[in-house]
């Protein structure tokens, strides 16, 4: 493995001079291994039948219910929110975004043919899925994406009605585990709150801007 | 290390330096670098992929003797510690010794846990190389590291003048060489895109200039 490689060349023009801004081929490679990654996370919590929160955890919750693929679920149960995004966050994160949930729709759904599990323990699963998910959501939000809509409708109705968009999150996500009880077991809901704290933790501890300079 | 002076965080568990990490800080980046490494080397293991460094010495004592791929690794790496204790300090070197200790553990561990039926090498190369670079990107950005020629070719640079990038292409370069005598050409193709997909991650990933903690 190369190891205590010198630094990138610059001259190239791949890698931008400046550090604060990406390129488009670093946004196109941020974008491709958060939603890869990511990918990966959903595809786990997907063979052992976990949920998450946000719109991927609608999703899931339909998938189970329905067994429509959970793909294409979510891909559809984002398109909702590509307007506030529009509106409230610009045309540059909405078209990123709408490409990340595209790819992960398309990764989860192309996986299954190249990548089977015989067997997932779902306590792996959720540490598993929650750091893959962590860590492919990290990638996009440090290149100026994201996978979703709960986040920026909670914004939305901050500033509409003055709830706090934290609360509004929360809630939402409460809401997505108290159904999680009519498709899936307690002990899976269970599983399922362990993923979505190690996604949490993860991203409050890295998604830090002072840190990872880039501004867009 | 840890440097909450300023009180911007409550709990002590955030430096409040943006270019500092406190002790937790590094310690989740290891554990998260360390198990995205160790969940890549199992699916590259799956699918029966090579590549280079310890790590591909390690493959090849595994498809050549059955020998687990946790303990070679782990056993190959140990003499660089010193090594790499002269040259990169106390810090780095014990990172890294906990970084090679979890990732060994955990690529033992995790086909008890995962089984992986049907592995397509190349999605294999693709995820694992992905996965491996990404651990490896978090390591580096808690200055740690996965151990091995790295060490070596920055010491024999010192010791002897021969060119640390040179050592490390002709130490790869004999990893390969033996690993073609056990590969077919459809799995050194994947091979060599799963060592793409990694060094790529790394090369365009980790400036210091923009995750700035040192």
């Amino acid at each position: 493995m190369a190891q205590q490689k010198q630094a990138p060349r610059r001259s190239l023009g791949f890698y931008s001079a400046d550090p604060s801004q990406h390129t488009f081929l670093e946004d196109t490679q941020g974008l491709a291994t958060g939603a890869l990654i990511a990918g990966l996370g959903f595809y786990f919590l997907n063979q052992v039948g976990l949920l998450t929160g946000g719109t991927a955890g609608v999703a899931f919750l339909l998938h189970y219910a329905s067994g429509i693929s959970f793909g294409l679920l979510f891909f559809i149960v984002n398109l909702p929110f590509y307007y506030l995004s529009f509106r409230r966050l610009g045309w540059a994160f909405s078209l990123k975004t709408f490409i990340a949930i595209a790819l992960v729709s398309a990764v989860t759904e192309i996986e299954q043919q190249f990548l089977l599990i015989q067997y997932l323990h779902p306590g792996w699963a959720a540490l598993l899925g929650g750091l893959l998910l962590g860590y492919g959501l990290l990638a996009l939000y440090r290149h100026r994406a994201s996978l979703g809509g709960v986040g920026i409708l909670a914004i939305y109705i901050q500033d509409r009605f003055g709830v706090q968009a934290g609360l509004v999150q929360l809630a939402f996500d409460l809401c997505v585990m108290l159904c999680a009880f009519a498709v899936v077991s307690p002990v899976t809901v269970a599983w399922s709150l362990l993923g979505a704290v190690v996604l949490n933790v993860f991203l409050a501890i890295n998604h830090r801007s002072d840190r990872y300079v880039v501004v867009r | 290390m840890t440097d909450v002076s300023e009180g911007k965080s409550p709990l002590g568990f955030w430096a409040s330096a943006p270019d500092r990490h406190s002790a937790a800080e590094d310690a989740q980046g290891i554990a998260a670098g360390s198990m995205l490494a160790a969940l890549g080397v199992t699916m590259l293991a799956s699918a029966e992929l090579l590549i280079g460094g310890t790590a591909g010495l390690g493959f090849l004592a595994r498809y050549s003797t059955g020998l687990s791929f946790g303990l070679v690794f782990f056993t190959l790496n140990l003499p660089f510690y010193w090594l790499a204790y002269r040259r990169l300090g106390l810090a780095f070197t014990v990172k890294t010794f906990a970084a090679v200790a979890l990732t060994s553990l955990l690529t033992e561990l995790l086909p008890d846990f995962v089984g992986f039926g049907t592995l397509h090498p190349f999605a294999a190369a693709l995820f694992g190389g992905l996965l491996i670079g990404t651990g490896m990107l978090a390591l580096f950005r808690h200055r740690a590291s996965l151990g091995g020629f790295g060490i070596l070719a920055l010491y024999l640079q010192d010791r002897f003048g021969w060119r640390a990038g040179l050592v490390q292409l002709a130490l790869d370069l004999v990893v390969l060489a033996l690993s073609f005598l056990l590969a077919t050409p459809y799995v050194i193709v994947c091979s060599i895109v799963a060592a793409a997909m990694l060094n790529l991650t790394l090369a365009i990933n980790h400036r210091t200039d923009r995750y700035i903690v040192r």
